[in-house]
This record gives structure tokens, C-alpha cells and sequence, in this order.
């Protein structure tokens, strides 16, 4: 027996090598250019969604007719990221499908996040290269503007700077779509890469109705919450799921307007002085009122312990002072456009008799540790119980000046899509709070009881150049394969045309902040072929690409 | 050797085979590209400083050989330190969706062998017959099926068709019991287990089955068969008889059985909405989730061991013939 056991053992850690061996590895690194020698395959790698699978099967054909071969890897998501953002060891070409939350509306996270060299840093989303001291400087101008008029002028500035430069295509922004049962909730909200169910800016959650005896709404979704912390969500989806009990200061209404929530108003006195005046009555789920200190504390304890997930603050933020009985002043260290949503946007209020016993035990490293296993927050929706990969619950809260109309919340854990159709179908949900594909709709359009409510988005699907790597140094060849890119038809066979075409400046066109004269590139292979040529690219008999030489 | 000197060399065994699956797991773990620390805070903006901070915290600063050692070191006494992604200790990380495993499992595994050992010592004892070859090829088909498959083509049958059964989880949410049988305690538990658990037995029924089939056709050409036989017992005697000796493949691989048991069965789980060890072990390798994942895969691999060392030793008293001596 001792040796079945230690076959066993010997296949599986073989299994395992083999598995991490066929993990993608590049040889872009060894890539070179040669004048008048041909350019060589270009490899890409991207998840591994079928939409992405199906999206790089259609676009290497007619790269094909540039005379480039694009070869493709997939890997989990994790992968990628870890490979692009962590190692900043990014292929040729990587292609990335973006969620949309809340932070990624204002035009300063995609724009700084993918292309200031401020993120060339591993870490950073900069992982393609993008290396331009005049996008910087437009770019840095812009996040500092607080005269919104200008800061627009500028945006448009730096779009146009990314147009000529093409450090990367924007190709299309997928619309959210969620199934809910007609016959149980009324009222769902579309918000903008929300679709009617995520819980990114989960307006459905707040104001749709019940319908019939039953007066909870439950929800499936792909994946668990993982902590329970306010302060330790490094995830963008936990973190909102937090934010029913831990509500933000302001939130963007459906219309995407900064909205007062527990705030009850702000007032910009200068560019780097914003008052925040708190709700009356606000009290904590414990009985606790909500003070103004409450809000000075959590502010001061997030300069104090540097969590990582909110080094956004600590980058803005000087400091926080009481002003009024329920005011509270906001110093900057320098003006920042986005303040109101990106901050206030985010910003919560940790009851400060909890959190300061917790800083307390010596035991944890961080207050970020802390399981905080039953929140105490002040929001619209109250702890009830988390059974792990099985569901959560949160229950109304009453007192909230806005209370929600259903009376309980069920997150259901579900972690396989067809399940999740099956119960929606069967009755035994209510919301998917999954973006479904077109053949997936159709089915259960059938069911007279199931409706479909969607969104546009503002997160991209998107590739970017690694411009340290020959070709796509040379901005004629970048523009060139951006052309070679049939958008429309992309879209019409990747999701039905439920999505908005991309015009390459990583700004959605549903942006009020995006340049309304610009126009979607448009397909020409004939056109790619003659600026390539007009750059000196020449083809060889086979019709291989070859550098100009 | 002495009983006892077997005992001991075979108990150090144990000891160095777990040694080297623990070293094997942390050097696996390591070799999977991707940084924890950027795998938990996804997507944004990221403070150098604080990245260090917690790169420290979690031991990941240090060179590898000190993370090497100071992690035998924890898991010899019994630490098994805190989970990156939950941000809490291990040992409460595991324990719930092991329990849920086992609720699954540990039913599945019982049925199965037991099943198995009926079914296979019957149809051992019939070899030839028409009964013998479709039986079996009828277990073949849901050893030969993907297992997702399979569990996709029963959820979509008695539960989507048929409605007899819960499309996934564990609990009905709100359940509110209508009738007297609803009313019973654990009724709304079975009502959740019974499909998955029925998927899992016909995925395990084969292995003991068709390991005691062969058993069977082998000790029925034993002489002390053929004896049993000239003394004039009675067939259902005779075969009660072999059964007994047939067992002991059937035993040594249950103990293989009952520890994979442990890991659960990742694709049951995410068909049947399960939460259990299976998806929990592939979620903490995917957010490269080192302690959660070293422990969950050091549990399974250490039930194996153990059970291994344990049937080993039950030999002696299963098996007169044996002898260590």
C-alpha cells in the first residue's frame, strides 16, 4: 500500500509540474527588429471566457491579411493579471474584459490607471508601456481640474493624444444584461455597467418592489464575499456587497449623478477644501448614534493603518476635520476632479466605539484582520448571516431615511451559470446578478415570467500593445492593426450587438465626459495595407510582413 | 521483524511520506506564476509601501528557504496560519466547508463500498452469465461519463423535467415546511443531498465493485473454495465464505476512497451548488491562496496516509495469513 500511495503522489505533483510548465511563456522577450527582416508571430494572451476565445478566433484572420500571424493563449483570469499587472511580463498583446464599478465611470481610472507612467511600476495597470510625458501632463492637468467645463477640454486633449498614439484598443463595451421574475419584483434599475442586478450601484436593490406574499428577493451569483471588513476589501465586488451595511457618503444616482446618501449634502468651498454634512438621525445597527467624530475616526484610522484598499485616500485626503455638529471638513493634499464620487463615493463611517477596542488586540497584525464577524453598520441593509460559499443574508434596515422595500436580501452562492438559469426558471431566485449571453436570453424569453433588464457599460473590452515590443513601437503599425479590427461584427457575433463600439480612446461614448465628435475606427484592411506600405513595410512571397528596411 | 518492529519502520513511513508530500505541496504551490498580494488587492490603485507592509505580514519578504522552514515548522505545531484571501486562520477557513464535504461524502463513499461489495461479490461469483456482462457494462457507463456530465443530465431530469428535487445548496432559503414531512428535522438537508449524493455513489459505486468482482473471480478458484464446496455447504455459504477473503483489495482501497473523500469533488460541487473542500480548494489556488491550499490538499493527502498505515495494520487481525513476522 505504502507504494500505491506514493505513486499516487509522485502523479499528482507530476500532474501538477506539467500543469504549471504549460502556463503561458513568451518568447516576445527574444523578439528583435530587423530592418527588412520579417516580423514575427505576435503572441497575445487573455482569459480564458469563451467570449475571449471567440473574440481572438475572429480577429486573426484578418490580421492574417496584414501578414501577421497572431497567436493566442488563454489563461485563467488570475493568470493574466498576475502575469500583465504583477510581473509586468506582458506579451505582445493582452486582452482584458473590465467590470464596472463604480470608480471606473469617472474618465480618471481607466485613463490614469492604463497609461500614466505613473503605473509603469509592477502593480500597475500600465503594463503595455505607455510612455508620454505630454499624456502625463494632460492627464495629470485633468485630475486636478475642479472646473468641470475645463476638465472636460482636457479630457478631449488627452483622447486625442491616444488616438494618434494608439497605445491600445478599446473594442467594444459590453451592455450588462439580468434575468429577474416578472412576477415576483417590480421596479429593477439599469445603471450604467450595473445592468438591473450587480450590487456595484444597486439602485434595483433600494427601490424596486415585491411582488406577492413572499417579500425577500433572492440573488444568484458566480462568487463568494470573502471578509467581512470594511477595511480589508482589496475586491471591488465584496466591497460593494459591504457597502449595504457600510453606505457610502454619496452615491451615483441611476442617472450617474452624485447623489447625497448618508451624506445629506457637500458644499466645495475651494479646490482643496470640501465640507461634508452627515444625515440627521443616522443611528448604527447596534442602537449607536452616528456622529461626525465617527466619520473623523474612520478617516483617521485609514491614515493610521495604510490599508492598502483604500490608498486612494491616503494619496487625497490630507486630513478631517469637525466643523459643525454634523459637518466634517475635507482637506486634499491637491485638488482631485474625481473627490466627490471616487471619495465621497466610498467613503464610510466605522462606528468608532467598535473599531477602537479592535485596534486594540495586539493579536492581529492589522485591523484589516480582524474578521469583524458581525458588522455593526448604519446603511439601508443589516447584517444577517453569511453561511460561506452558500449564501449571505442581509435584512432591511427600517430606520434608514430611505428603507428598502423588500424585507430581507438572500446572495446566493451559485457558482455555475446553468444552475443558475434553472432556479431562476424553477422560481427558486428572483434576480441573476450575471450578465447573460444572447443565446442564454432567448431561452428564457420563453417564460412569459422572466424579464430582461440591461445596461450600457463603461468597462472595456479591451487590448493593449506591449510597446516595448517591436512591432508595436511603431505607431503606423499600431494604427494599422487597430483598423484590421471589424468592430461590428465582433459585436454582432460575440454578444448580438448588445454592446457599444469602442473608439479607442478606453472611454465609453455613454460618458458625458467623452468627446462626442470622435467616430469609431473604421474597418479597412486595404487601408492598413497601404499605410504600412507608405511606412516602408514590405511583404515577401508568402505574403509575410517584413520591417521597412 | 517483529509485529511490533513492522509497526514501528512502517509508522516512520507514515512519518516521511508526509514530510515529503507537505515539501512537495510548497514547492508546487511556488511554482504557479503570480504574485498573492496583487491577486488580493485585484484591480487598482496600489500603495508600494503598504504592498511591502503586508508582503511582510504574510512572510512573503522573506528568501524561500526560511519561508520553507518556518512552514514545516508551523505545521508541525499545528499552526496552520492565516489565509491571505479571508484574512483569518486557516483552521476556521476549512472546518465549515469540511464538514459539508463530509455530510456528502462520507454517505456517498459508505454506499458505494458497500454496494460495491454486494453487487461485485454476486456478480464475481456468476462470471459468464448473461446477468454478469450487461451489469457489467451498465456500471461502466457513469464510470466512463464525465462526471459534470453526468450530474448536469440528472440535475436536468429530476430536477428541471421532473421537479423532484432542488436545482443546488444546501438549504431551501426562507423554507417555510408545508406538510408533516417537511415538518421532520434535517428533511430540508436530505431533500438537498439526495440527488448529489445519488450522482456521487454511481460515480464511486465501480471502483469497489469491480475491484471485488475481480477479487471474487480470483479466490473462487481457491482451493479452500473447491473444499468448502466438496463438504457439501450450501452455495450461499460457499460464497460467503470467498466474499470474506475476496475483501481485502476492497479494504485497502477504501482507504484510498475515504481520504479523496476529504478533498471533496470539485465538479459535483459546482454543479450541485455544494460548498464544499472541492471548491474551496480550487478558489485558494486560483487567488493563489498558499496556506489555505497547502492544508486542504495536506488534509486529503494525510487521511490517505493514515488510513493507509491503519489498514496496514488492521491486516494482521483481518488476515490470519498475514504475518509480519
Amino acid at each position: 500500500m505504502y507504494e500505491l500511495t506514493r505513486r499516487q503522489a509522485l502523479l499528482a505533483g507530476g500532474a501538477f509540474t506539467l500543469a504549471s510548465l504549460s502556463l503561458p511563456k513568451f518568447l516576445s522577450a527574444q523578439a528583435e527588429r530587423v530592418p527588412g527582416g520579417p516580423v514575427g508571430d505576435i503572441e497575445a494572451i487573455a482569459p480564458d471566457w469563451p467570449e475571449m476565445i471567440e473574440l481572438f478566433r475572429l480577429l486573426i484572420p484578418n490580421w492574417e491579411k496584414l501578414g501577421v500571424t497572431v497567436k493566442a493563449q488563454h489563461a485563467t483570469l488570475n493568470t493574466v493579471f498576475a502575469l500583465t499587472a504583477g510581473e509586468h511580463n506582458a506579451p505582445h498583446l493582452t486582452a482584458e474584459g473590465w467590470g464596472g464599478a463604480p470608480d471606473r465611470i469617472d474618465p480618471d481610472f481607466f485613463m490614469t490607471e492604463f497609461f500614466n507612467s505613473r503605473r509603469l511600476e509592477k502593480g500597475g495597470l500600465n503594463y503595455g508601456n505607455y510612455n508620454s510625458p505630454e499624456f502625463d501632463k494632460l492627464n495629470n492637468a485633468q485630475r486636478q481640474e475642479m472646473d468641470p467645463k475645463k476638465r472636460v477640454e482636457l479630457i478631449h486633449q488627452a483622447q486625442q493624444l491616444l488616438l494618434e498614439d494608439r497605445p491600445g484598443v478599446s473594442i467594444y463595451y459590453r451592455d450588462y444584461v439580468n434575468p429577474y421574475r416578472k412576477d415576483r419584483i417590480k421596479g429593477v434599475v439599469p445603471v450604467l455597467g450595473n445592468g438591473v442586478g450587480l450590487a456595484y450601484i444597486p439602485w434595483t436593490y433600494y427601490m424596486a418592489e415585491p411582488i406577492g406574499e413572499r417579500d425577500f428577493v433572492r440573488v444568484t451569483t458566480q462568487y463568494d464575499i470573502a471578509t467581512l471588513n470594511p477595511f480589508a476589501t482589496g475586491e471591488v465586488v465584496n466591497a460593494s456587497f459591504l457597502r449595504f451595511m457600510y453606505a457610502p457618503l454619496v452615491m451615483r444616482g441611476p442617472d450617474l449623478e452624485p447623489t447625497p446618501w448618508t451624506a445629506e449634502s457637500w458644499e466645495v468651498i475651494d479646490s482643496t477644501t470640501v465640507d461634508v454634512t452627515l444625515r440627521e438621525g443616522l443611528k448604527f445597527h447596534d442602537g449607536e448614534p452616528v456622529k461626525v467624530e465617527d466619520l473623523k475616526f474612520t478617516f483617521d484610522f485609514i491614515a493610521k493603518h495604510q490599508f492598502a484598499s483604500y490608498a486612494r485616500f491616503n494619496e487625497h485626503v490630507a486630513s478631517v476635520e469637525i466643523v459643525g455638529d454634523r459637518t466634517a471638513r475635507f482637506k486634499l493634499k491637491q485638488p482631485y476632479a474625481p473627490f466627490v464620487p471616487n471619495i465621497l463615493g466610498y467613503a464610510f463611517i466605522a462606528p468608532k466605539h467598535i473599531w477602537e477596542e479592535v485596534e486594540k488586540d495586539t493579536s492581529l497584525g492589522s485591523p484589516a484582520d480582524w474578521p469583524n464577524d458581525n458588522p455593526v453598520g448604519y446603511g439601508p441593509y443589516r447584517y444577517g448571516i453569511w453561511k460561506k460559499e452558500e449564501y449571505f443574508q442581509f435584512d432591511a434596515n427600517p430606520e434608514w431615511f430611505m428603507p428598502p422595500n423588500f424585507s430581507s436580501m438572500y446572495w446566493l452562492i451559485v457558482p455555475n451559470i446553468d444552475s443558475q438559469i434553472g432556479m431562476l426558471e424553477a422560481g427558486d431566485s428572483d434576480i441573476m446578478a450575471w450578465s447573460l449571453t444572447p443565446s442564454q436570453i432567448k431561452q428564457l424569453q420563453a417564460n412569459p415570467n422572466i424579464g430582461v433588464g440591461s445596461a450600457p457599460s463603461h468597462a472595456p473590452r479591451e487590448i493593449r500593445y506591449n510597446l516595448a515590443l517591436p512591432p508595436f513601437d511603431d505607431v503606423v503599425f499600431r494604427k494599422a492593426f487597430a483598423i484590421s479590427i471589424d468592430r461590428e461584427q465582433l459585436v454582432n457575433t460575440l454578444v448580438d450587438g448588445a454592446a457599444t463600439l469602442g473608439d479607442d480612446t478606453f472611454l465609453s461614448t455613454e460618458l458625458p465626459e467623452s468627446d462626442p465628435s470622435l467616430t469609431i475606427p473604421e474597418f479597412d484592411i486595404d487601408k492598413a495595407r497601404a499605410m504600412l506600405e507608405e511606412a516602408g513595410y514590405t511583404w515577401d512571397d508568402d505574403g509575410r510582413l517584413h520591417y521597412p528596411a | 521483524m517483529s509485529t511490533r518492529g513492522f509497526v514501528i519502520r512502517r509508522f516512520f513511513h507514515t512519518v516521511v511520506t508526509m514530510f515529503l508530500v507537505l515539501s512537495m505541496m510548497w514547492a508546487l504551490f511556488r511554482l504557479v506564476p503570480g504574485d498573492p498580494l496583487v491577486i488580493f488587492l485585484g484591480q487598482g490603485e496600489l500603495a508600494p509601501a503598504e504592498l511591502e507592509r503586508i508582503r511582510a505580514a504574510w512572510g512573503l519578504d522573506q528568501p524561500a528557504w526560511m519561508q520553507y522552514l518556518q512552514y514545516i515548522y508551523n505545521f508541525m505545531t499545528g499552526d496552520l496560519g492565516q489565509s491571505f484571501y479571508f484574512r483569518r486562520p486557516v483552521s476556521e477557513v476549512l472546518w465549515e466547508p469540511l464538514l459539508n464535504t463530509l455530510i456528502l461524502m462520507l454517505p456517498a463513499v459508505t454506499i458505494a463500498i458497500g454496494l460495491g461489495v454486494f453487487l461485485g461479490s454476486r456478480l464475481g461469483w456468476r462470471r459468464g452469465s448473461r446477468l454478469e456482462s450487461i451489469s457489467n457494462l451498465a456500471i461502466l457507463v457513469p464510470r466512463a461519463l464525465p462526471v459534470f456530465w453526468l450530474a448536469i443530465i440528472m440535475l436536468v431530469l429530476f430536477s428541471y423535467e421532473l421537479g423532484w428535487f432542488p436545482i443546488g445548496g444546501m438549504e431551501t432559503i426562507a423554507f417555510i415546511p408545508q406538510t408533516w414531512w417537511e415538518r421532520l428535522p434535517g428533511f430540508d438537508l436530505l431533500y438537498h443531498l439526495a440527488l448529489p449524493l445519488l450522482v456521487a455513489v454511481l460515480v464511486f459505486l465501480s471502483d469497489p465493485l469491480l475491484i471485488m468482482r475481480t477479487s471474487m473471480i480470483e479466490v473462487a478458484q481457491d482451493d479452500f473454495v473447491t473444499y468448502a464446496r466438496a463438504r457439501g455447504l450450501h452455495e450461499k455459504t460457499v460464497r460467503r465464505i470467498a466474499q470474506r477473503n475476496a475483501m481485502m483489495p476492497v479494504i485497502t482501497y477504501s482507504a484510498i476512497m475515504v481520504g479523496f473523500a476529504f478533498g471533496g469533488q470539485v465538479l459535483l460541487e459546482v454543479v450541485f451548488s455544494w460548498p464544499g473542500m472541492g471548491r474551496l480548494m480550487v478558489n485558494s489556488v486560483h487567488h493563489r491562496d498558499y496556506p489555505v491550499a497547502q492544508a486542504a490538499f495536506f488534509l486529503m493527502a494525510g487521511v490517505v496516509i493514515v488510513l493507509n498505515f491503519i489498514v496496514d495494520i488492521l491486516y494482521l487481525y483481518l488476515d490470519p495469513r498475514v504475518s509480519y513476522e
